[in-house]
């Protein structure tokens, strides 16, 4: 139980957050980063749990965002029910996509969802409409704007409920991944990324669990896609489908740890905050900047952390938090000085 | 005295897996070190060879210490180590991988001859110089890790468990191998399970348990040991 | 009525397999019955693994049949014969290094269920079973080679095998840790899980086979009790050399 002070102490602040932050810009940027932590930490079911280093994930968030705008536009629905839609097209394609894609190892499956996402931009930059439906083309779709807007209408014109909107989703998201974490699928998802031999000997379906990690990853990273369109009100292919921020919530989860519940979470609020401070200090048009930081971040974890480590695994061990190892940590090849061959015991101790 | 290991403590991130250990290697010898899995006995070749750093201790090497050197500078001065699963380069031929044993200045000299000596030892290598090291057996592929190291014109050859994962046939051949070695001049370093085999080959053998060394005998002392016999002869 | 009881539990019947070109696997055909424990022996290269991989589903043969219980399991791949009960240990073996022995055994558990509880449960009991207790806690990648191998075994015993394969197990044992290792593949035989073993350690062949297939350039060159095969003057020649080995 003890696990769970830390959370308790970090939601109660953040509920707390707009209370005492009035300023509509630095909410709006911490909006962004817990849309960023959210991101990333969705990516993460299949890029950190399922091992698939997905690099073209934003398609998903271009999905999710497309969906929601154009059924508002032409069928008058909710963003919310769009957003739904969204998420269920999205894990749809992530499905589909995976099929082919999952089947390329390493680098070349990497390549593959580049490739997608590229496409994807390069289809709603040029396709100006299908049939009665306009697609915006490069110049993107506009969410009307609705005056007097409720929370059902997913827009406002303050920040604040942008804000707690995207702390449950957060909140939702996290606690999901917690939940596969400890389930059958977590287990059969570490099992399949760390060895897919073994894994398929002890009975795992290894293509059918990275196609549900694939559609559940991308069906929450749609929804993130929608909530990013009702912040702007605006959606444009080069950004939502774009690299840019495809690579972020790799970096994110990476730097934070990949793989683990907690990591990208913390590796967003980190590196973001940071981001977002050196915008401020150094002027609005320092886009270079942020992606310096990123890079230098992870550089210096692919260097100084133990692989697949990042910065939450010193956090959990300065809070106690840490899974004991056992032993002495030694490298699988040099695991001869390991714990002495035990001559004793052999079937019972 | 061809090598001389003083002291010689190893660890890894915290453990010892070796203490204070002494061996020394006369010219010609062959001698053997043994002890159960997780001795420590891979460890105590890999710090000779250079691939590991010592926490404390000196290694000398024909009189001169060669404790600060790195792995690739030892071996032209004739210490080559055979590393444990035989590590060729798969996608390499057999005469590829011979080739790159005698990559540096004062082997390459030699290749021409040492190549033909190679092939004059283990003829089946001849055969198959133009095939690919993945797709030999592993008793082959020990035979081409063996050559290789032979391309390097060593003074002291080290083994690091040969026979492992060898038909009885082929660990016959193999310690028969070792003594042809031996025979030629080259000082030997084996580091085996098999122990009865070893200890009928060897000259002198040392037994490591936890990273100490535990006993120290020549092979026939060692054979009629009782504590041997029991440990890991099975009598 | 007797058919059924003599039925074998594993036939294999005129395996073939090519390799572009390279012959691996030749019209092998073997039959084990239930509660046996097989041995395959031979020269490195002849063709041992892939046999284990063609059963275990990892490699499809070129032609030939592999039934299990009666049903025809060729080509199907190796979820679907776990779920069916055959279980494979690994030449090199493969923990899943970054978990805990108990949750590297979980995920052999989870074949049977989907209760996280029951899985855990029956992993911590199998992990007492092969004598890993006091390592419970500890990661995969820490354990030393003996462990790994015990380890290697729980998880597939986890799936609750009929049959299990072992692949060279017994390699980089000393003789003790032989001796130990013989008594557990006995122990777990008698609990009711049938065993074919390729092996190169000829103490442990002769002192669990109950019948021995020797293979060599992917073809049978001999079969019969341990004793028979080790007099055949091809497999001294091709494989035991004069002094009968280890």
């Amino acid at each position: 139980m003890k696990k769970f002070i830390p959370i308790g102490v970090l939601g109660l602040v953040s509920i707390l957050i707009p209370v005492f932050v009035d300023n509509q810009y630095i909410l709006h940027s911490i909006v962004m980063i817990l849309l960023y932590a959210y991101l990333s930490t969705s990516w993460n079911i299949v890029g950190g749990f399922a091992g698939q280093l997905s690099l073209g994930h934003s398609s998903f968030m271009a999905i999710g965002g497309y969906t929601s705008t154009l059924l508002a536009i032409h069928s008058g629905l909710s963003p919310w029910i769009g957003m739904l839609v969204g998420g269920c097209a999205a894990a749809f394609v992530a499905v589909l996509v995976g099929i082919p894609s999952f089947r390329l190892k390493g680098a070349y499956y990497s390549l593959a969802t580049i490739a997608f996402a590229e496409g994807l931009s390069m289809l709603l930059q040029t396709v100006k409409r299908i049939g009665p439906i306009d697609l915006g083309g490069a110049e993107g779709l506009r969410v009307a704007s609705i005056p007097d807007a409720g929370i059902l209408d997913f827009q406002s014109l303050s920040k604040v409920p942008y804000y707690y909107i995207i702390l449950v989703f957060l909140a939702i998201v996290v606690f999901v991944s917690w939940y596969i974490d400890r389930s059958k699928l977590g287990y059969y998802l570490t099992a399949l990324k760390e060895d897919e031999d073994a894994a398929k000997a002890l009975g795992i379906n290894t293509q059918q669990v990275k196609l549900i990690a694939a559609g559940l990853s991308a069906f929450f990273t749609a929804l993130g896609g929608t909530f990013f369109v009702q912040l702007i009100r605006y959606v444009e292919p080069a950004t939502i489908a774009g690299i840019d921020l495809s690579t972020q919530m790799v970096f994110l989860a990476v730097v934070g740890g990949v793989g683990t519940v907690f990591g990208p979470l913390v590796g967003s609020i980190v590196l973001t905050t940071l981001a977002t401070i050196t915008q401020i200090y150094f002027g609005g048009s320092s886009s270079g900047l942020h992606l310096i930081i990123y890079g230098t971040a992870v550089v210096a974890v692919i260097l100084f952390m133990p692989p697949g480590h990042g910065i939450i695994h010193p956090i959990l061990k300065v809070l106690g938090l840490a899974e004991k190892d056992g032993a002495n940590k030694s490298d699988g090849r040099l695991s001869e000085t390991a714990a002495p061959s035990s001559r004793e015991d052999l079937v019972r101790e | 005295m061809l090598l001389k290991v003083e002291n010689l403590s190893v660890h890894y991130d915290g453990m010892q897996a070796l203490a204070g250990v002494n061996l020394q290697v006369k010219e010609g010898e062959i001698v053997s070190i043994l002890g159960s899995n997780g001795a420590g006995k891979s460890t105590l070749i890999n710090a000779v060879s250079g691939m590991l750093k010592l926490t404390s201790g000196n290694i000398a090497f024909e009189g001169k210490s060669i404790t600060e050197l790195p792995a690739y500078e030892r071996v032209p001065l004739g210490i080559v180590q055979i590393p444990e699963g035989r590590r060729l380069f798969p996608a390499m031929t057999v005469e590829e991988n011979l080739l790159m044993g005698s990559t540096f200045k004062a082997a390459k000299k030699s290749r021409k001859e040492s190549l033909e000596e190679a092939y004059s030892l283990l003829p089946r290598l001849r055969e198959r110089r133009s095939q690919v090291a993945k797709t030999l057996s592993g008793g082959e592929q020990q035979m081409v890790a063996i050559a290789r190291a032979l391309q390097s014109k060593p003074k002291l050859l080290m083994f690091d468990e040969p026979s492992l994962g060898l038909s009885p046939l082929l660990v016959q051949e193999l310690f028969a191998l070792v003594k042809r070695i031996s025979e030629r001049g080259i000082t030997v370093l084996l580091v085996e399970q098999n122990v009865k085999k070893t200890l009928q080959i060897v000259d002198r053998s040392y037994v490591l348990e936890n990273g100490a060394i535990v006993m120290e005998g020549t092979g026939s002392e060692l054979l009629n040991n009782d504590l041997i016999q029991k440990a890991f002869l099975g009598m | 009525m007797s058919n059924i009881e003599n039925m074998p539990l594993l036939k294999l019947e005129k395996l073939n397999k090519n390799f572009g070109g390279l012959v691996v696997t030749k019209d092998i055909s073997i039959s084990v019955r239930e509660g046996q424990i097989f041995g395959i022996i031979g020269p490195n290269g002849a063709g041992k693994s892939t046999l284990f991989n063609e059963i275990s589903g990892y490699v499809r043969p070129d032609s030939g049949t592999i039934t299990f219980q009666g049903k025809d399991i060729t080509g199907l791949p190796p979820y679907r014969l776990c779920k069916q009960g055959i279980g494979r240990t690994f030449q090199l073996v493969k923990p899943f290094p970054s978990r805990t022995v108990l949750d590297n055994v979980a995920v052999g558990a989870f074949a049977r269920t989907s209760s996280r509880h029951v899985a855990l449960e029956n992993a911590e009991r199998i992990v007492h079973q092969l004598g890993l207790g006091r390592k419970i806690g500890v990661l995969a990648k820490n354990l030393g080679i003996v462990d790994r191998k015990r380890l290697e075994l729980a998880k597939a015993l986890a799936t609750q095998p009929k049959l299990l394969l072992l692949d060279e197990i017994l390699a980089g044992l000393t003789p003790s840790e032989v001796d130990q290792a013989i008594g557990l593949i006995r122990t777990i035989r008698d609990s009711g899980v049938t065993i074919v073993m390729i092996e190169h350690v000829m103490r442990a062949v002769m002192a669990l086979c109950e019948h021995v297939l020797v293979i060599n350039y992917g073809q049978r060159i001999a079969d019969g009790t341990p004793a028979e095969v080790i007099e055949h003057p091809e497999v001294i020649s091709a494989y035991l050399g004069s002094e009968h080995a280890a």
